[in-house]
């Protein structure tokens, strides 16, 4: 509990470093068009932007935009139908970098742990796995039958669900591999069937569901592993919800609902009276903060819209975006997604000391299990000035010591990442 | 009852001529169906069609003589002309006349007939059907790229359903997705295409016109081509014919790899996965059993085996396998008061689809039968009775839109009504009765005037409407399909002015609107796509197609330009907006010099900015496109018949263009044609 409030806390002291968040809206498109868009607006709820970068007549970004990742400053765009992984530095006045091509397998989701990037997808039977540092493909995970589909790490673990056989049968599974030893599954989960969406809040691996039966009916459902003892609890509605989404909202789990986002009580069943918004065709949703955003459509044709609401429910904002918007993530410099910043807190970053310095600065952190670890200096723009540490550790409590005399005064920040999560601490170097 | 007068309108390309085409019609511009036509020194003879238009091929000269015979008619014989253009008179009076020879004179036009006629003589070699279809003004050709796709045909925007494609008057439509693939026709086996932008009779759901499809009439042919991409093809065809009956014979196959080079985001590389293997044999035979009585017959069957390359981005490793078996035979009665004829046909289908990225393994077998009785009957008093009857099964087993069967019956009265020499009115109703779900009635009126003063003119008005119910795929395909769907019912108003110009050649013009309610539209659905009815689709525009032949140059051609402002009128954010993959322009020409043995052609086509998807904040476009094709061909005497050697070259500024987005069409292709005919 303290650990996670040192997270908490470490969240709060980003948003006094900068003043802007912005939050990024991936607009699906349809299916065989290349019309998926991105969109931009910030959390000052401002005009909003877009479509960025690519266009949908010159310079078109692709067909089925699925999901996005933001990772150590670089934005990761999932293209399901043009079968691509389009890399972006953020940092860089969204600096184009590459596309990863991963031909005909139809990726889906996206996460990163120790400089890889982990892709699920329908048609390889793997979960693909990318050099981040050359995007080239690495030996995939192997899933042999299984479509993959929401991926995240947790506590040095990767999950991974599987809502289809690779049939295009129905599939109840959420895979679960040791990141020291990805190769195998390290256990197996059976969930309700259609596992779509995975969201960690503490030790709990929340899953949402959606199926369909032999006539398209579909059907939602919601589960829930223990990341601890590995006990699964399941509710399957057995009726249609709509999308299947999950939000993170002060440490408490939503699911999209037909109109809107729900809580869930400890049986996983909806409480429809704690209910937020009241919009048609809920197609997605996000948080940042007590923003609450949701991407709906009726028509499945642009123009579509982004509603901002709050934790009330009032809306705040309506953004007019392209077709389908279906995935959320925010950035600050040097930050990292909103689900990445709530993953539970395993290790403690703690205030560099002395602070202003000069030109030698403490940097402690302690670590509650073995993990993968990158320490490294930024400076205001986000550059990388020094990487210090990038290494596997043991559990435990670590000190690093930083010389700053080669570089200029001024404020510096410390980031340090830990299984693919990070936290960030400012320092202030005087001469 | 009128005194009846033959007219022979001939044109085309009679100066390199091994093929005639002609329209018999009578005084008042009707069609006569079922003439007789023979070249008199070789015998050869074929029978117009109930249109009244006919094909006829053979080594001719200059100073040979056709006759033209049918019941009722007087006969007339013909002098080939020495001008490449030229309309002939009758005489009055079929009973008990001489025969009449004559040249012929100016005489009114028709506008009841064909718009336009899409021409494809040997001396153009084998000719891909966008090249063939695209002076069809206002005509679309959708593919999905290369040999290997279907193809479908779209008039002034209008989905592929609202076209109906006949083949010797029979319809050939898939009535599980309404549609035609033209891609099953072997390229050999259609000689030319006719386009007829109102319909009428029993044509119901024929919105946007018809597509006649004349099939060869050559006697003996063999045709070998190859080209890019590795193209080969061989066809035979041979003849064989009596004093009363003929029958021609025609196999051959298709080879295409389909790897042309296409570009996505920069990135260019070669099309997989798109060959396209094509094996047929098709039959036609005619029999004269009396003065009065005929028989004609027409099969094809023809089996594909393609593969499916899917989007440029996301290329697929399906395939897919369908044949296609067609035969229809017309039984034609004809006395001095009337014709009629009596047709039977079957069209029996089958589609074998496999993708394994997607597991799927499908097959959709489709049979078909069809009655249809028409007669046309003179009552005197300047009218005349045309009745039609048309009953037809379907059947239906598919892996997606599961077992259906269909009865429809269509009947269909029209009255023929002159009441002075130079108007013509018809009011038409027709009945549509589907298997106890649809029971409802359309009407047509059609007005034509040709002023006795303007020979060389007429004008055509009409007005009426139309319905179109749902196919098996819209309303039982899983997932997606919409029980719910209501029929489409689409009002037609037309104006067809058609100037026929000795020295000019024909200058035809349609303005026309077309109100569309409840058009059936497929739409995305979360994960599948469903078809839903679209409140209200309005298209007015215009359509010119002009064909000329010129006396003392040997250089003939067309213009012809289509232009429709087609509006979506769904509520919503695309109100009033251009009609997606509905190009406002359309234009083609053409042009064919033929000194002595030498064919030179060039054509160009032109397709506007046309909107694929509704987007925001600018809507997906496909950008304009003009293609150019050139050919050259040489002809020489070989065994007493005759030797084309073509080259031909499509797309040849290499255009980088798509009909349907994500599914790029080849660049510059080159086609080696050698036939061999007499």
């Amino acid at each position: 509990m303290k650990k996670q409030f040192v997270v908490l806390a470490t969240i709060l002291t980003i948003n006094l470093l900068f003043t802007q968040t912005d939050i990024y809206v991936l607009c699906e498109g349809n299916f065989q068009t290349p019309n998926s868009t991105l969109w931009k607006f910030s959390d000052q709820l401002g005009p909003i932007q877009g479509p960025v970068h690519w266009d949908p007549n010159s310079n078109p970004l692709g067909d089925t935009g699925q999901s996005l990742h933001i990772a150590d400053d670089h934005l990761f765009i999932i293209m399901n139908n043009s079968h691509t992984v389009e890399v972006v530095n953020l940092l860089n006045n969204f600096e184009f970098i590459t596309t990863i091509n991963v031909s005909g397998a139809s990726p889906r989701y996206f996460t990163t742990y120790n400089n890889v990037g982990y892709l699920t997808n329908w048609h390889t039977g793997g979960i693909i796995r990318i050099d981040l540092s050359s995007y080239t493909l690495l030996d995939p995970i192997p899933t042999p039958g299984l479509m993959t589909e929401a991926i995240l790490v947790h506590a040095g673990y990767l999950y991974v669900s599987s809502s289809m056989h690779q049939d295009w049968s129905n599939n109840d599974m959420v895979l679960k591999y040791n990141l020291m030893n990805p190769l195998a599954a390290a256990d197996t989960f059976h969930v309700v069937p259609g596992p779509v969406a995975l969201l960690a809040i503490g030790d709990s691996i929340f899953i949402a569901s959606q199926y369909y039966d032999a006539n398209w009916n579909a059907n939602s459902g919601t589960s829930l592993i223990q990341h601890s003892t590995g006990s699964v609890t399941t509710n399957d509605y057995a009726t249609d919800l709509g999308a299947s989404r999950l939000v993170n909202i002060n440490g408490n789990v939503y699911r999209t609902v037909l109109r809107g986002i729900a809580p869930l009580d400890a049986n996983l069943a909806i409480n429809t009276s704690g209910q937020l918004g009241d919009i048609a065709g809920v197609y997605s949703a996000g948080v940042h903060q007590d923003y609450i955003f949701i991407g709906h459509t009726t028509d499945y044709t642009a123009p579509d819209t982004v509603t901002v609401i709050n934790t009330q429910g009032t809306v705040l904002q309506d953004y007019t975006v392209g077709a389908i918007p279906g995935f959320f993530a925010t950035y600050s410099p040097g930050s990292v997604t909103v689900d990445d910043i709530l993953q539970p807190a395993n290790y403690t970053l703690l205030k560099p000391y002395p602070n202003p310095f000069n030109a030698i600065v403490s940097i402690d952190f302690s670590i509650a299990t073995d993990a993968n670890i990158d320490l490294a200096i930024y400076d205001l723009k986000g550059k990388l000035i020094e990487k210090l540490i990038h290494k596997h550790l043991i559990r435990g409590d670590y000190r690093h010591k930083w010389n700053g005399n080669e570089h200029a005064t001024g404020i510096y920040f410390v980031a340090l990442t830990i299984d693919g999560v990070k936290s960030l601490a400012k320092i202030t170097l005087l001469k | 009852m009128r005194r009846v007068f033959s007219l022979i309108i001939l044109w085309g390309f009679l100066s390199a001529q091994s093929q005639w085409l002609g329209t018999v019609v009578s005084k008042d511009g009707s069609p006569v169906a079922y003439a007789v036509v023979q070249h008199s020194s070789t015998g050869k003879w074929t029978i117009s069609d109930e249109n009244g238009y006919f094909i006829f091929t053979g080594v001719f000269n200059t100073g040979d003589t056709i006759t033209v015979s049918r019941y009722g008619y007087c006969i007339k014989k013909l002098i080939l002309p020495v001008k490449p253009s030229f309309i002939v008179q009758l005489s009055v009076n079929p009973i008990n006349l001489p025969q009449i020879t004559e040249l012929g004179s100016r005489i009114k036009p028709n506008s009841r007939q064909e718009f336009f006629t899409a021409i494809k003589p040997a001396s153009l070699g084998e000719t891909e059907y966008n090249q063939l279809l695209q002076g069809i003004p206002g005509l679309s050709l959708r593919s999905y790229g290369g040999p290997a796709s279907i193809k479908t045909i779209s008039l002034d925007g209008g989905p592929a359903s609202h076209t109906k494609i006949l083949i010797q008057g029979f319809d050939i439509t898939n009535i599980q997705n309404g549609e035609t693939d033209i891609s099953q026709l072997p390229l050999p086996f259609i000689e030319q295409a006719r386009f007829i932008p109102v319909a009428s009779g029993s044509q119901i759901g024929a919105s946007d016109g018809l597509i006649l499809l004349d099939p060869w009439s050559t006697g003996h042919r063999v045709q070998l081509s190859s080209g890019s991409y590795g193209h080969n093809a061989s066809s035979i065809a041979t003849s064989i014919a009596g004093a009363k009956w003929a029958s021609r014979l025609l196999i051959g196959n298709r080879n295409d790899s389909g790897k042309y080079p296409v570009t996505w985001r920069g990135n260019t590389f070669n099309r997989q996965n798109n060959h396209f293997k094509q094996y047929y044999a098709a039959t036609q035979s005619s029999l004269i059993l009396s003065e009065q009585l005929f028989i004609k017959f027409l099969a094809l069957y023809s089996k594909q085996e393609r593969g499916v390359a899917g989007l440029v981005y996301s290329p697929s490793s399906a395939w897919r396998d369908d044949y296609i078996l067609f035969w229809g035979a017309t039984s034609g009665l004809i006395t001095t008061k009337s014709r009629r004829h009596f047709r039977i046909s079957s069209r029996s289908s089958k589609d074998h689809y496999h993708d394994e990225t997607y597991n799927i393994n499908s097959t959709h077998s489709l049979e078909s039968y069809t009655l249809n009785y028409d007669q046309s009957t003179d009552l005197g008093r300047s009218l005349t009775v045309d009745f039609s009857l048309k009953y037809s099964i379907n059947h239906l087993n598919s892996r997606d839109a599961g077992f259906q069967k269909r009865n429809t019956l269509i009947n269909s009265v029209g009255v023929a009504w002159e009441p002075l020499k130079s108007i013509s009115i018809k009011p038409d109703w027709q009945h549509y009765s589907v298997s106890g779900q649809v029971d409802e009635s359309v009407s047509q009126i059609t007005a034509e005037w040709s002023p006795e003063s303007l020979t060389y003119f007429t004008a055509t008005i009409s007005t009426g409407n139309s319905i179109r119910y749902p196919t098996f795929n819209e309303l039982y395909w899983v997932p997606g399909g919409n029980i719910d769907l209501k029929a489409e019912h689409t009002t037609n108003h037309s104006l067809i002015c058609v100037l026929a110009m000795s020295n000019w050649g024909h200058l035809n013009a349609q303005l026309f609107t077309k109100q569309s309610k409840d058009l059936i539209q497929w739409v995305p659905q979360g994960s599948y796509w469903s078809p839903k009815n679209i409140k209200s689709v309005s298209r007015t525009g215009w359509r010119l197609a002009w064909r000329w032949v010129f006396e003392r140059i040997p250089v003939d051609g067309f213009l012809s330009l289509g232009r429709v402002r087609a509006k979506y009128l769904e509520p919503g954010d695309h109100y009033e907006k251009q009609m997606v993959y509905t190009p406002q322009r359309t234009g083609a020409a053409a042009l064919t010099w033929s000194p002595k043995w030498w064919t030179l052609h060039w054509q160009v086509h032109h397709t506007s900015e046309m909107i694929s998807r509704y987007s925001w904040p600018a809507d997906i476009t496909l950008p304009g496109v003009t293609l150019h094709q050139i050919s050259v061909g040489y002809r020489f005497q070989v065994f007493s018949g005759q030797l084309h050697l073509v080259i031909g070259l499509e797309n040849l500024t290499d255009k980088i263009y798509e009909s349907v987005q994500g599914y790029p069409e080849p660049g510059r292709t080159w086609r080696l044609t050698v036939t061999y005919e007499r």
